[in-house]
């Protein structure tokens, strides 16, 4: 009876039912129904009382009876409670500590859980984030092969080289702030969504691996492309993350919060992706439109002779200065 | 008739005239992009390939290296994210296997970059399996990478001691992967038989032993295989002298002091 009764004044003030978020409905559904029980008993006892007097084994009978449904629910509410407690990820974390210090019996290794830096809606934006570290890293992989091809003997445009190897490791980079970031804010790394699954590719380019040697133009347009994405990915977590909290009724009539806004999740795409992303993605849209006025310029017939193989050559010259 | 004439001519002047403003049109939109296909007046003069002597098994033991070592790198970065977690919360071992994932792509780049020294990579053949390993569009779910992670999953890797233990377990492969080429690098048994055909008819443009491939491989990579490896046994060794008898509060310590080390290191 003891145990009941902490049960009960675990979750009675405020809060009736502390359910996790998330949790199926019948969680919240099954305290609410012991307690109506635990209201219509008492209502019924007397109006039984009342009726029934002059029949007092009946009486005694029904009651017995009662007390009985009485502690069932009770038993129910506090296993729906236990179960709640225990996996519970983003609830408070002292009570389940009240609940388990210094009592008797002890806890299971198995009943013990780890309390939750949870908050606000970063467990929302999940998979978001999971895609936008496949994207990085997928992304520094495509820039590495280019830092190859442009490294090989037949091209040799160290400029170009340069600029896709620096490239490649701030993405690098950026995909270890990522899997790090999702270590502070509580949310896992689902391990197989890391390795298998492809993002998707707005602005087309081909499979990872699989590019052919490259010239120079097409390469810097690719580039520009993949590093939008990676801006765009951006974009839409930020956006995601500074909507509005909104409130919701659960089974209960229970106004419940429902979190949409992260203020920390908003600021961390700020502050490390927005303003980098831009400027990469502008450099790399003035580069492409520099190399094509000098091809234009070199590849016309109306010089005697090509001079695109010399404008390119001065042009990764460039690169090779500026990275 | 004259009138005819006159219609014939105006035409004719006018056909030209088109023709022309097209050629023009498109000399001035035609963008040459492709340099290499540059064939404007005789052969192009593009270096010759004689200097390019290294072995075709050893090319593609390389790639398979590069291919390996990438897969390390994905791995660690499985662990480094499962020890940041906030219910394992070991940040010593995170920073350590983070870093590590990082070493591991610095090797592949090495190898790439040795690659392109002896004048590789300059027709990107397609490498579907770089490709599954990094997208994974069809799913291996043999792989050690879809193992591990499941592993991870699951909860499975008890603590730091395992995580090293499974490391070292890594390094191994890498190691006798490496040997693996060295051999290759060094053998004539290897040769395909269009290279004993260059090999007998000019000496010289098939390097039978690949010495510089070997002293490269042994000075650089298995140097810091081994150093890496003794680096691991080390740890292991230490932690689990310390977790015998004392469990938690080892792995506690222990991932203090790992984190320390690698701060004063960075600084």
């Amino acid at each position: 009876m003891r145990t009941t009764l902490i049960f009960i004044s675990f979750f009675v003030p405020s809060h009736p039912f502390p359910v996790r978020r998330g949790a199926p409905p019948v969680y919240s559904v099954v305290p609410t129904v012991g307690f109506s029980l635990f209201a219509v008993q008492e209502v019924v006892r007397k109006k039984i009382v009342r009726r029934f007097a002059r029949r007092n084994f009946e009486v005694n009978v029904i009651i017995l009876t009662f007390k009985m449904l009485f502690k069932v629910s009770v038993l129910l509410v506090a296993a729906v409670t236990l179960v709640n407690a225990v996996d519970s990820k983003d609830e408070t974390c002292k009570p389940y500590f009240d609940q388990y210090c210094d009592k008797k019996p002890p806890y299971t290794d198995s009943s013990l859980r780890s309390c939750s830096p949870l908050y606000g809606a970063v467990d929302k934006r999940a998979n978001q984030l999971r895609k936008y570290i496949k994207e990085h890293i997928g992304n520094s992989f495509e820039y590495l092969l280019q830092w190859a091809n442009f490294n090989n003997y037949k091209k040799d445009r160290e400029g170009f080289a340069k600029l896709y190897r620096k490239l490649s490791d701030d993405t690098w980079e950026d995909g270890i702030k990522l899997v790090q970031y999702l270590g502070k804010r509580g949310v896992e790394l689902d391990f197989d969504s890391l390795i298998y699954q492809t993002p998707p590719q707005k602005y087309g380019a081909g499979p990872v691996g699989k590019s052919r040697s490259e010239n120079e133009i097409v390469s810097l347009a690719k580039v520009l492309d993949l590093h939008k994405q990676l801006a765009i990915s951006g974009n839409s977590l930020h956006e995601d993350s500074i909507k509005h909290d909104s409130l919701r009724h659960d089974g209960s009539s229970n106004l419940e919060v429902e979190h949409q806004h992260d203020i920390e999740l908003a600021h961390f795409i700020e502050e490390e992706f927005a303003g980098k992303h831009a400027q990469t993605v502008r450099d790399l849209a003035g580069h492409s439109n520099d190399l094509k006025r000098l091809l234009k310029e070199g590849g016309r017939d109306d010089k005697k002779l090509d001079a695109s193989g010399f404008y390119v050559h001065l042009f990764d010259e460039y690169l090779r200065k500026l990275y | 008739m004259s009138g005819m004439k006159t219609c014939v001519v105006l035409m004719s002047v006018l056909a030209v005239g088109w023709a022309l403003t097209e050629k023009e049109l498109q000399d001035s939109n035609y963008l040459k992009c492709n340099l290499e296909s540059k064939v404007s007046e005789g052969e192009p003069i593009l270096p010759n390939t004689e200097w390019i002597d290294i072995k075709d098994e050893c090319v593609n033991l390389a790639r398979k290296q590069i291919r390996m070592e990438f897969e390390a790198a994905l791995a660690y970065l499985q662990l480094g994210s499962y020890f940041s977690q906030y219910d394992i919360n070991r940040p010593g071992f995170a920073k350590f296997f983070l870093g590590a994932a990082s070493e591991e792509r610095s090797h592949a780049i090495k190898i790439f970059d040795y690659l392109l020294m002896r004048g590789q990579l300059t027709a990107y053949h397609s490498d579907p399996q770089l490709h599954t390993l990094i997208m994974g569009t069809s799913v291996n779910k043999s792989s050690e990478l879809t193992k591990l992670s499941v592993a991870l999953k699951k909860k499975e890797v008890n603590g730091g001691l395992e995580a090293l233990n499974l490391a070292l377990g890594f390094e191994v492969a890498v190691t006798r992967s490496i040997k693996k080429m060295i051999k290759a690098c060094e053998n004539d048994e290897v040769l395909s038989e269009k290279e004993k055909v260059l090999l007998s008819d000019n000496d010289g443009s098939i390097a039978s032993n690949d010495y510089h491939m070997v002293d490269w491989l042994i000075t650089d990579l298995l140097d810091e295989q081994l150093k890496g490896q003794r680096e691991l046994a080390g740890r292991i060794a230490t932690l689990y002298k310390m977790k015998d008898g004392y469990g938690q509060i080892a792995d506690f310590l222990y991932d203090k002091k790992l984190l320390e080390e690698l701060n004063s290191k960075a600084a």
